[in-house]
């Protein structure tokens, strides 16, 4: 898988979406699925899926696909 | 108090929101605007409750002017809340207005609608009503009276010594006991109130918190835990000076990370226990307790008493570290339930013992330690779940099923190997439950005593 179908992967398993739903303009609390609860086991499964260990004061800082994009980049994890 | 005596604090700040500055005398003034359109009569009012400054003046207006309403999370599932219209017609509706529908008053962007003009027999100290079922259906509420309101509020004071220099935050809902005795207790001591409805996990809500040098931050075991996952104890909040947590049980570890961080912020930190059914607060846990009385829901608030009744007669306990199942004593306790319209007219039934549902012990200091529930519910991110309900629903599919669980883990066991993902995804879809808190298993033989109970300790286990 390359990281595209990484990240659409951890969207679609924590917020129990269809990956189709899941667009680069995608926002937290856009849609009822992405709340607080989602966003928690999405930034578990970013982890999980890139191998890495998001830091604290990022995560509040990721609150659309987007920028998780550019958060990603800062660790080596490229679109 | 603090619904009738705003004007008192005249020019002080009372509510911020993201436009405006409200202060004491123009929140009682706008409450003062929509009573005019309210008749004399004690009516029955429903709240579609959000975080805003309309749901609060509706709140204290309707408080103020002695009417039974409910506050209802205005987010539930239009069946949900009209199955709560229905069952107990409400004579008028507080809400955000819609178009095409008319409305006896407005202010800015809630409306009230007259729903029913028949005479519904309240009971005339009936007053404030909140759902504890969460999402999970049933229409049961708590009756609360507006002497249950007062009490609470005048203990949490002098506990945590609240005054008008302090200043919270709404980010716990105005349709949850514990948010409202936020907002009843800074509005007794004329402190003040920001009220965002932006998430604990957006940027924007510590923009605000920094902004407006908030003093207070309030949380229930999982907001704690976004806390500390957002990385709270690295955030330079130079303005926050208490902190408080109810509304279950925070992980003892947690707790103690916490406590030695706030102790060395000069933070004061409030563990504290309770439940709708007492208007809020029961007990709280003093400063320079957590650590010494690690686990503990504390002592009573002033001017409650709790007691401890054996689990299998109406004896009472006063040994130390003997479970029995907690009461509790107090003005605050709720008049009962009410699951039907015609239950707004009961009296109160409790006599003002609170039979808390929650199994506990007491140690040689007169501290209390809860040690289990013998209510079937749990507690998923803050929110009380039924565990009957579920159970209920699900077998009436007809899924096969058993249900119980832990908080933030529901437990189901199903007889047939091939539905387990069937009754996960219908438990998920129903519930709006995370997949993560849903655990569903294969178990080949229901386990029950000689006697036909079922045995849900051992579908626990199987869990674990």
């Amino acid at each position: 898988m390359n990281n595209q179908e990484k990240l659409l992967q951890a969207f679609s398993e924590a917020l129990g979406v269809d990956k189709s739903v899941i667009t680069d303009e995608l926002e937290y609390n856009a849609i009822s699925e992405w709340d607080s609860v989602a966003h928690m086991s999405l930034i578990a499964e970013i982890e999980e899926i890139f191998d890495i260990m998001v830091d604290n004061e990022e995560i509040i800082e990721m609150n659309s696909l987007l920028k998780i994009k550019e958060i990603l980049s800062k660790y080596d994890v490229n679109f | 108090m603090f619904d009738i005596n705003l004007a008192k604090y005249g020019m002080d700040v009372c509510l911020i929101t993201e436009d405006k500055t409200f202060s004491y005398q123009e929140v009682d003034a706008l409450c003062s605007d929509l009573e005019k359109s309210l008749p004399l009569s004690k009516q029955l009012i429903l709240v579609k409750a959000q975080i805003n400054i309309e749901t609060i003046i509706g709140y204290l207006s309707f408080l103020r002017k002695n009417h039974a309403f409910i506050m209802l999370d205005a987010s539930v599932d239009d069946a949900l809340s009209d199955n709560i219209i229905a069952t107990y017609q409400p004579n008028l509706i507080w809400e955000e207005r819609k178009d095409g529908v008319e409305y006896l008053y407005h202010y800015s962007r809630y409306g009230l609608k007259l729903h029913n003009k028949s005479v519904i027999e309240l009971h005339p100290k009936l007053s404030l009503m909140l759902s504890t079922s969460g999402t999970t259906g049933s229409p049961k509420m708590v009756k609360l009276t507006k002497d249950n309101l007062y009490s609470n509020c005048n203990s949490i004071v002098e506990y945590l010594k609240i005054d008008k220099r302090h200043r919270a935050i709404s980010n716990l809902p105005l349709y949850y006991s514990y948010g409202l005795s936020v907002l009843n207790t800074h509005l007794e001591q004329g402190a003040s109130l920001v009220v965002s409805d932006k998430s604990i996990m957006s940027k924007e809500f510590w923009e605000i918190f920094k902004n407006h040098e908030v003093t207070t931050l309030s949380g229930v075991p999982y907001n704690y835990e976004i806390f500390r996952r957002i990385g709270l104890m690295k955030m330079e909040l130079p303005s926050l000076k208490f902190m408080t947590q109810a509304g279950g049980k925070l992980n003892h570890k947690l707790v103690k990370e916490y406590a030695l961080w706030a102790e060395s912020k000069g933070i004061e930190f409030f563990v504290m226990y309770g439940q709708t059914e007492a208007t809020a607060r029961i007990s709280y846990l003093p400063l320079d307790k957590i650590f010494i009385k690690e686990e503990s829901i504390g002592i009573p608030i002033p001017n409650g008493k709790l007691l401890l009744k054996d689990l299998n007669s109406d004896e009472l306990i006063n040994e130390p570290f003997i479970e029995g199942e907690l009461l509790y004593k107090g003005n605050n306790i709720m008049m009962g339930y009410a699951t039907k319209i015609d239950d707004l007219k009961s009296d109160d039934e409790l006599n003002g013992i609170l039979h808390t549902g929650d199994v506990a012990k007491r140690d040689n200091d007169g501290y209390f330690y809860i040690t289990g529930r013998l209510k079937r519910f749990i507690k998923v991110h803050g929110n009380r779940v039924g565990l009957d309900e579920i159970e209920q629903y699900l077998k009436s599919q007809p899924y096969d099923i058993l249900c119980t669980g832990v908080d933030n883990k529901l437990m189901i066991v199903t007889q047939e190997a091939g539905q387990v993902e069937e009754i996960k995804k219908a438990v998920i879809q129903q519930y709006n439950l995370h997949h993560s808190v849903v655990k569903v298993k294969y178990m080949e033989e229901f386990p029950t005593t000689s006697a036909g109970k079922i045995k849900y300790k051992e579908i626990i286990k199987l869990f674990s």
